[in-house]
């Protein structure tokens, strides 16, 4: 086994994945908003917000989808050893991770159902381009307005039009990260 | 602090899982978000459910306040700092805008909180809906289809009864124009302070629930055009800070009918005794 | 990955006697045989809990018996070879030393470790084992039948 897989975990966990979590909810609670987390290094080419994001939220119980361009033997491993979580396809994922382009189409992922909206998938979007311009958000969290650099707007307008139910977006960029989830609406 | 447990007593697995539940929670304002909550080394209904969520939040660099029915200095409230204290060696503070945490069970502070605040609830029963339907798979049923008439017939019935809405605490509210949840055991005095700017979390420990507000979402309390919503309180002055605008207790001084109002909120209370105001019966001493 | 080869019996058997050592024990007789090489944590020790399960009924239908408390480490070798170890309760040292041992069984100090490690760990364990087995011979009832005077 290349020993390169295995390294790049949270040296202490306990404390690295507390703050890597305040950083997360911030960002889904205040949709619009660019937190910094650290702490994963990740094989590439994950970006370190996407690794720090997944040794915080991901374990055995959580199905783990990955496209493509990221369904590597390493990133396999890496997330076998330091998460534990099965790596599956898009219609079972409780996370999925990958470029927009490869995401799509959407309505593979698990919506919810109208009793448990809950049980739904959130995507990790890996964008070469994070910044708080762009579309005009509203909605909870959001005193008036925010704004947000999306990869497009009208996938986000059909997921906030069957709330409860949807999708919800954590937005990684190198070591940023930012959040949509399905409450959210973009103007 | 201890170094024989985990940061925050769960071990990480656990705090996943909460955490997941807490991300889902924020996403669906006000929807309960079933999660398997553990055993705590305390008793169901002294705030297992918020410790549990507490636990789930708390980085070392947190500065932790736990108040029960606004005051700092309870039984209950006490034992949840000390537990921090030990098991995730974090700053327990009672001041309301030094704290980064307010773990609170049954009271909002009076002092607004700020956007870098999170509030956490205890929550005895999540469901808004169960004194009038106990069945869970019934009120999952008229969550998912919105179905809400029941609520406003019991308040109807209410006003039929008493003349006013007399439901004083816990008074239901609907998050975002969709989901009715139950704010908790808080008096409706509170109620217009959950749009507000901190994130706020509920626990149930033993129903196993936990849902959440994220800072501003629209919360509004269920009323009547005819009746509308009335946050009132205890029509006096406290007693000891003569705050005209903070929730009261009523204190019974004697067996003679004696009786007098104070804050609930004792760090608002301490703060404006501190800076020099006084109510009627405050010693003056100072 | 086939997992009944025979290397990886022969780690299950030495990670199952770390595993069942009495705390503190590993560290020290890894102490005594002089070995503290470098290493890195690829997971530094922490405390969780597994879910034991056995097996009951005619059919042996497995049940979820309890949780119990363990703490499990991961660590790499100045020299690249990887070390688990995994030990009841919250012993983080313990873990560590578990894993330290199961790392050096990968290298050419095995023979050594073997002998100042292992074998006394076994060695303990078989003694334990008797001691435990003569305590019950001890409260061993032969049931006989006396006669019973009906003469």
């Amino acid at each position: 086994m290349d020993d390169l897989t295995l390294a790049g975990g949270f040296s202490d966990p306990a404390q690295q994945s507390a703050q890597a979590f305040r950083a997360v909810m911030s960002a889904l609670a205040r949709p619009g908003r660019i937190e910094a987390v650290r702490g994963a290094e990740p094989p590439a080419p994950l970006s370190q917000a996407a690794g720090v994001v997944l040794l915080t939220l991901c374990d055995p119980e959580t199905p783990v989808y990955l496209t493509p361009s990221l369904d590597l033997p390493s990133l396999r491993q890496w997330i076998g050893f330091h998460a534990g979580a099965p790596i599956v396809g898009a219609d079972e994922c409780s996370f999925a991770i990958g470029p927009w382009e490869e995401l799509l189409p959407l309505d593979r992922f698990r919506q919810g159902c109208s009793e448990y909206p809950d049980r739904s998938a959130t995507l990790l979007v890996e964008t070469p381009l994070l910044e708080a311009r762009g579309a005009t958000l509203r909605g909870p969290g959001i005193r008036d307005t925010a704004e947000l650099s999306l990869p497009e707007i009208a996938a986000f307008q059909q997921n906030a039009r069957v709330f409860p139910l949807g999708l919800d977006f954590i937005f990684t960029c190198g070591d940023r990260l930012a959040a949509l989830p399905r409450s959210t609406e973009v103007v | 602090m201890s170094d024989d447990y985990n940061f925050a007593y769960l071990d990480e697995q656990t705090k996943r899982m909460i955490r997941r539940a807490i991300l889902k929670a924020l996403a669906i304002p006000g929807y309960q978000v079933p999660f398997a909550s553990r055993e705590m080394p305390m008793p169901y209904g002294w705030g297992t459910g918020g410790v549990q969520v507490t636990a789930a939040t708390l980085t070392p660099d947190d500065r932790l306040k736990v108040i029960d029915q606004g005051a700092d200095d309870t039984t209950n409230a006490v034992s949840i700092r000390k537990f921090f204290e030990r098991t995730a060696g974090v700053e327990v503070v009672t001041s309301t805008s030094e704290a980064s945490i307010i773990q609170t069970r049954h009271r909002i502070p009076e002092e607004p909180l700020g956007d870098d605040q999170i509030l956490v609830y205890q929550v005895p029963i999540p469901e808004p809906l169960r004194f009038l339907e106990p069945r869970e798979s019934e009120t999952r049923k008229m969550h998912a289809l919105e179905e809400y008439g029941l609520m406003h017939v019991k308040l109807y019935e209410d006003i039929a009864r008493h003349g006013h809405i007399a439901t004083a605490y816990a008074y239901p509210v609907k998050v975002e124009g969709r989901y009715v949840m139950d704010p908790s055991p808080i008096p409706k005095f509170d109620n217009p302070k959950m749009e507000m700017a901190a994130i706020q979390l509920f626990g149930a420990g033993r129903e196993q629930r936990i849902y959440a507000l994220p800072p501003w979402t629209r919360v509004v309390s269920l009323d009547f055009e005819d009746h509308p919503f009335d946050p009132s309180k205890a029509e006096h002055p406290c007693a000891l800070c003569g705050a005209e605008d903070a929730y009261l207790d009523e204190v019974i001084t004697d067996d003679q009918g004696g009786r007098m109002f104070v804050c609930s909120d004792t760090d608002y209370c301490e703060t404006r005794r501190a800076n020099g105001h006084r109510g009627e019966l405050a010693e003056d001493a100072a | 990955m086939p997992l009944n080869t025979p290397e990886n019996g022969a780690r299950r058997d030495w990670l199952g006697c770390l595993a069942r050592a009495p705390e503190g024990r590993a560290a020290q007789l890894l102490a005594l045989a002089g070995l503290a090489p470098e290493f890195e944590y690829l997971r530094p020790p922490e405390i969780g809990s597994v879910m034991l399960r056995g097996r009951m009924g005619g059919s042996g239908g497995p049940f979820n018996l309890g949780e119990m408390t363990v703490t499990r480490c991961s660590l790499k070798l100045a020299s690249g070879e990887v070390g688990h170890g995994y030990v009841q309760g919250r012993r983080r040292d313990d873990a560590q030393a578990a894993a330290l041992v199961d790392a050096l069984m990968q290298t050419g100090m095995a023979a050594r470790i073997r002998r100042d490690v292992l074998d006394p760990l076994s060695a303990d364990e078989q003694t334990r084992r008797t001691a435990r087995a003569g305590k019950a011979a001890q409260t061993k009832v032969e049931f006989f039948t006396m006669v019973r005077g009906e003469d």
